[in-house]
């Protein structure tokens, strides 16, 4: 045994929420150790110049290895012949789940964990969401609303740089946006349509990313490769390697999942509606020959996982308070996509980041006042 | 392919005639790996191919699909890629594709004349395509597994995505609302 190292802080994983806890912990001046388990991601294994031609079967995955390797995983979009190394192997990181019911677990294992190869949208909750449980009577109330976590939304998107357009939307709302990519002639003649077929009520708007249409805090901006899955060396996209890591690395194994987790009528009744209203709204802006339809893809597969140790103001019904806290260890702090409360038709990372940027400066504050 | 499956056909039609051991071994060992140092396609096989290939995807003022390596892929992507459903269809595909020749114009596909040539896919696709809209989760037929082939290895290849298509060298740039007309004057460069 070598000598032994005391730290502060301990944060276990490095992937977006870890990257941002290890950051604002160093930053306010904590011994910082991160507990990753997986390897490396070295400039090396960033293949986005690597051409079709340059492969064995030009992009196509060999089918008897990955059945093998990644039958789950290969099921994501993102996962080709080029990413596959992100993500986890199927056969070595097993988990079941209850009889008769089926999860995608989609999971990248590295320094970075799924902010390598994640699709970069970020959308702001507004009180809507923050408000959705409580109206609807599903679950337990938030404990925040849309003001406790606004200017931490503020703060992490100054620091990735999320490129948008400003809509005053109340569903949406605005973020810090570097300058918009631009509809193109399509989808403006689309805009224009709709915004005048639902007199308003409805908009089509470029998509809010976290890509950098300029240099931002030291990266480069985006060169538009279009392959990002694949790996950024400008580090135009944020990642946790990219931005957040001080890096710090080791290994822990993990006890196997079983994973209960359901659509209900309500999410089937939804994704219905929902292709109700696109076909309506493709219409509406001129398109013919629409034709709709619905994907029943297993729950797990758009990797938006969250819940299980949700936040309330109440210890009698969840796991965590408001502040990300656990009501039975006052020293661990859950940031990630397990304290949600509910979820929403936004992608969540934005909001794990703020989250997870919000409880770690309460708990640096908490110990400071020596009541941590 | 179950082997009891396989030995039903071999014992009931004529389909495999003219296949190599290697192909055979290929249809009986699912999931076994071949190499690709072996040829696979036999010599008359690998001819209709060419064929088939030069026909789809000709030699004009740029190179056609023979000349950038989409004969050597397609059997490649057969022989290893496929899974065994996928490869006794094109295979089985590929004999009556000879033998459907051999019948309409007395000689192997290769050395038909073209007319017959485009007479003779233009047969098979529209038997494809009728088979495909009657029932569009049916499995794919052998004139559209071998265009696709085609069509993939011609355009993941250097000479069919840098010649063939507006192939822009990194950095690229975006912009959302160009004037098509300014994009063909300047080959994509801005
Ligand atoms: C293809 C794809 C597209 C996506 N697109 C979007 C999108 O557009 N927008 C969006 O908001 N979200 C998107 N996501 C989801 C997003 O990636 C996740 O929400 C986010 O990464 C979750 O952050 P996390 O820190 O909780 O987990 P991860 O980023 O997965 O990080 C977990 C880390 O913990 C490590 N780890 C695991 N177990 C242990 C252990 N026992 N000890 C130590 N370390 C451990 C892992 O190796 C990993 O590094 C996408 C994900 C994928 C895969
Ligand atoms: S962020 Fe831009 S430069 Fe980086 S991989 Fe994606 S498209 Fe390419």
């Amino acid at each position: 045994m070598g000598k032994r190292e005391e730290y502060d802080a301990i944060v276990v994983g490095s992937g977006m929420s870890g990257g941002w806890a290890a950051k604002e912990i160093t930053e306010r001046g904590l011994r910082t150790i991160v507990l990753e388990a997986g390897g490396l991601v070295t400039p090396d294994d960033y293949v986005m110049d690597v051409y079709p031609w340059d492969l064995k079967y030009r992009g196509r995955r060999e089918r008897a290895v990955q059945s093998l390797q990644r039958p789950i995983q290969s099921t994501c979009y993102a996962c080709d012949a080029w990413s596959e190394k992100f993500f986890v192997r199927d056969d070595e990181n097993p988990y079941t789940t209850a009889e008769g019911t089926d999860f995608s677990w989609i999971r990248g294992r590295q320094v970075g964990g799924r902010s390598i190869m994640w699709g970069r949208h970020v959308y702001r909750w507004s009180d809507l969401d923050f408000e959705a449980s409580l109206k609807d009577g599903h679950g337990v109330d938030w404990p925040i609303r849309y003001a406790d976590i606004e200017p931490w939304y503020d703060h992490v998107e100054r620091f990735i740089g999320v490129t948008g357009q400003a809509e005053g939307l109340a569903q949406l709302p605005d973020m810090q946006f570097l300058p918009p990519m631009t509809l193109n002639c399509q989808e403006q003649v689309a805009r224009d349509r709709l915004t005048q077929a639902y007199g308003g009520e409805r908009l089509i708007t470029i998509g809010r990313c976290a890509v950098l249409t300029q240099p931002h805090n030291g990266r480069a901006a985006c060169h538009y490769c279009g392959t990002c899955e694949r790996g950024c060396s400008t580090h135009s996209y944020f990642s946790s390697l990219a931005a957040t890591l001080p890096a710090v690395v080791d290994k822990w194994g993990i006890p196997a999942l079983r994973i209960h987790c359901e659509w209900s009528d309500n999410e089937r009744k939804m994704l219905q509606e929902m292709s109700v209203q696109a076909a309506e709204m493709l219409d509406a802006v001129g398109a013919r020959d629409v034709v709709s339809f619905v994907e029943d893809n297993p729950p797990g597969l758009t990797i938006h996982e969250m819940g299980t140790a949700r936040m309330a103001s109440d210890s009698e019904t969840s796991v965590l308070n408001g502040w990300n806290q656990a009501w039975d260890v006052p020293n661990l702090f859950m940031t990630d996509g397990a304290c949600m409360a509910s979820s929403a038709n936004q992608n969540p990372s934005i909001t794990y980041m703020a989250l997870t940027a919000r409880a770690v400066n309460h708990a640096v504050d908490l110990m400071d006042r020596g009541e941590l | 392919m179950d082997r009891r499956h396989l030995l039903k056909l071999l014992g009931t039609a004529t389909a495999f005639a003219g296949w190599t051991p290697l192909q055979l071994e290929a249809l009986l060992k699912p999931g076994g790996t071949r190499s690709i140092d072996v040829a696979f396609f036999t010599d008359a096989q690998r001819e209709a191919v060419t064929a088939f290939c030069d026909l789809i995807i000709p030699t004009t003022d740029t190179p056609g699909a023979v000349e950038t390596g989409v004969v050597e892929y397609i059997e490649l992507m057969v022989s290893e890629w496929f899974d065994d459903g996928e490869r006794e269809r094109f295979m089985r595909g590929l004999t009556h594709f000879e033998e459907h020749t051999q019948s309409m114009t007395g000689t192997s596909f290769a050395l038909a004349p073209e007319v017959r040539q485009v007479a003779i896919l233009k047969g098979l696709e529209a038997e494809a395509n009728s088979l495909r809209d009657a029932d569009p989760d049916a499995e794919e037929e052998f004139f559209h597994q071998a265009r696709g082939l085609v069509l993939h290895g011609y355009y993941t290849s250097e000479v069919g995505m840098k010649d063939e298509q507006m192939f822009i060298e990194r950095p690229m740039f975006y912009e959302g609302d160009v004037p098509l007309i300014e994009l063909i004057r300047t080959g994509g460069d801005r």
